[in-house]
């Protein structure tokens, strides 16, 4: 059972994974507070372009999600502060653009890198690089989180009553726009494009049936995405399906169980 | 010696494409005032206690607070602010009621996390309001009126000398109604907090407030409570037909 120990690939995959499981779901605590859960998938479809653009530009893929994810984040904000547009319809803009953008750019350069593999994910291609790259922008995540965490708890509860208090607003919303462009645009080989979302939003949603404060909601959220995690690295190398796929399913299977057990429980 | 004056407000304009909605408003409020500032629904109530919170720059004239402007560090420690009842429908996520009072302390705990002494001020604060044992409570659990005290005590637990509220409890039933304004005047008489109150309860404001500040684009009356009985202005801000009603304790 324990032979996928064995391979680099398993081994990097589960590092990555862990590291998503911790960041993720903090990250997704503050989008799903705020109401904003669409950033994330929004970023991600951002991000593809980005890979579309690294490989016509002939650098890596990966630095080009990075660059676009992040640019999407603050075009994302910019627009949202100067102009009247419902926040619903920007994400729908950079979405579907950025997919859009990303199958042109794809189509064009024509060389055969696997686009499926940004998509739904690929254990097999991360490198030890891009662990390193993941492990650097989780570590800034959580020190961003640890630091600021009264500020963006009271951010969350009330934009209006942190603005009342002489906090900087925007940079809060800015930091965290960004830093989630960041954290979406590495987890592309693991968890896939289309499906980073969810990672960030389920286990935040799984959690809040059962927890009274926020902090114990970022704490369970946080084990719910490390259960999904794990599990889903190994069906998708038991039984050879996409990492994303396994992962997101696994994580609807804990939502769907735990739903229904802390109704019974309320009844 | 007279009361300092902690609020300042000198000949304050607010114009929007090319409408006043703030004209020339002037006026002082000293320490430990209980004013209530009322005015038809778009007479610029609203407006000025942005302009009073420094969220909103005057086009004309200036607001100080204790002396600063209102966005500055030594203005912004004076300050709490207690936002209309429709808050907590806004926010549904999980968060305790020690929570919301703790991120009232974000000025000062900017950085890093709280102590216990933070915790024990807490509680103090929950306390005070009458909400001590809703403490580790979700705070959605609470009634209406039970959730303005929480947002009172998440304004106080950064010990400020004046508290703004804007129409705190326009969706809360009577007898919580009741209950707010007398720790509002506790508050008042018993810690010396002023009180600046936005609201469209005349009544209310005749019989709780110790000063009235009648806004419709202009200041049409600034004057104490007792003052008001058969005052003409009233008639100027609000329109023939209303008039404050008095209650007299016996």
């Amino acid at each position: 059972m324990m032979h996928f120990f064995e391979y680099g690939f398993m081994v990097r995959a589960i590092l990555a994974g862990t590291l998503l499981g911790l960041v993720a779901p903090t990250l997704g605590t503050l989008v799903v507070a705020r109401r904003s859960s669409l950033i994330a998938d929004t970023l991600a479809h951002a991000a593809l372009a980005g890979v579309g653009v690294g490989v016509i530009l002939g650098f890596s893929p990966t630095w080009g999600a990075v660059i676009v994810a992040i640019m999407a984040a603050v075009g994302i904000e910019m627009l949202m502060s100067q102009t009247r547009f419902n926040t619903d319809a920007i994400m729908a803009l950079f979405l579907s653009g950025g997919l859009a953008l990303a199958i042109a750019l794809i189509t064009l350069q024509g060389t055969p890198i696997n686009f499926e593999n940004y998509l739904f994910g690929s254990l097999i291609t991360v490198t030890n690089a891009e662990v390193w790259l993941l492990f650097a922008s989780g570590a800034a995540v959580i020190a961003f989180i640890g630091v600021f965490w009264w500020p963006l708890v009271s951010f969350s509860f009330s934009e209006e009553l942190t603005a009342t208090r002489g906090l900087n607003v925007r940079f809060l919303k800015w930091t965290i726009a960004i830093l989630t462009g960041l954290m979406v645009s590495q987890s592309l080989k693991i968890v896939g494009g289309l499906l980073i979302g969810a990672l960030m939003v389920i286990p935040v949603l799984t959690a809040i049936p059962l927890c009274k404060s926020f902090r114990s909601t970022l704490r369970v959220s946080i084990l719910f995405a490390l259960i999904s995690v794990w599990s889903g690295l190994l069906i998708s190398y038991f039984y050879n399906i996409p990492s994303g796929s396994a992962i997101v399913l696994a994580n609807v299977v804990v939502f769907i169980f735990v739903y229904f057990v802390s109704r019974l429980s309320n009844q | 010696m007279p009361p300092k004056t902690l609020i300042q407000a000198e000949h304050v304009s607010v114009i929007r494409d090319e409408d006043a909605i703030l004209d020339d408003v002037s006026f002082n409020i000293r320490a430990e005032e209980y004013v209530g500032i009322v005015g038809p629904n778009g007479g610029g109530k609203t407006t000025l206690l942005l302009a009073l919170l420094g969220l909103l720059k005057p086009t004309k004239g200036r607001v100080l607070i204790h002396g600063h402007a209102p966005n500055s560090p030594k203005a912004l420690e004076r300050i709490g602010y207690v936002p209309q009842t429709f808050l907590g429908r806004q926010f549904t996520f999980p968060i305790t009621v020690e929570e919301v009072v703790a991120t009232g302390m974000i000025r000062r705990k900017f950085w890093g996390f709280l102590t216990k002494k933070d915790w024990g001020k807490v509680a103090e604060i929950l306390e005070e309001v009458g909400m001590r044992r809703y403490q580790k409570r979700s705070f959605h659990e609470l009634s209406g009126g039970e959730r303005q005290r929480v947002i009172i005590a998440r304004a106080l637990v950064s010990e400020p000398e004046i508290l703004f509220l804007d129409e705190p409890l326009s969706a809360v039933d009577q007898p919580s109604q009741a209950e707010f304004y007398k720790l509002l005047t506790r508050l008042n008489k018993e810690r010396g907090l002023t009180i600046m109150l936005v609201s469209h309860d005349l009544e209310m404001v005749a019989r709780e407030a110790s000063r009235v500040l009648c806004l419709n684009q202009k200041l049409h009356l600034n004057c104490t409570t007792s003052k008001l009985k058969g005052d003409e202005n009233w008639a100027d801000v609000f329109g023939d037909r209303t008039k404050p009603i008095h209650h007299h304790s016996h």
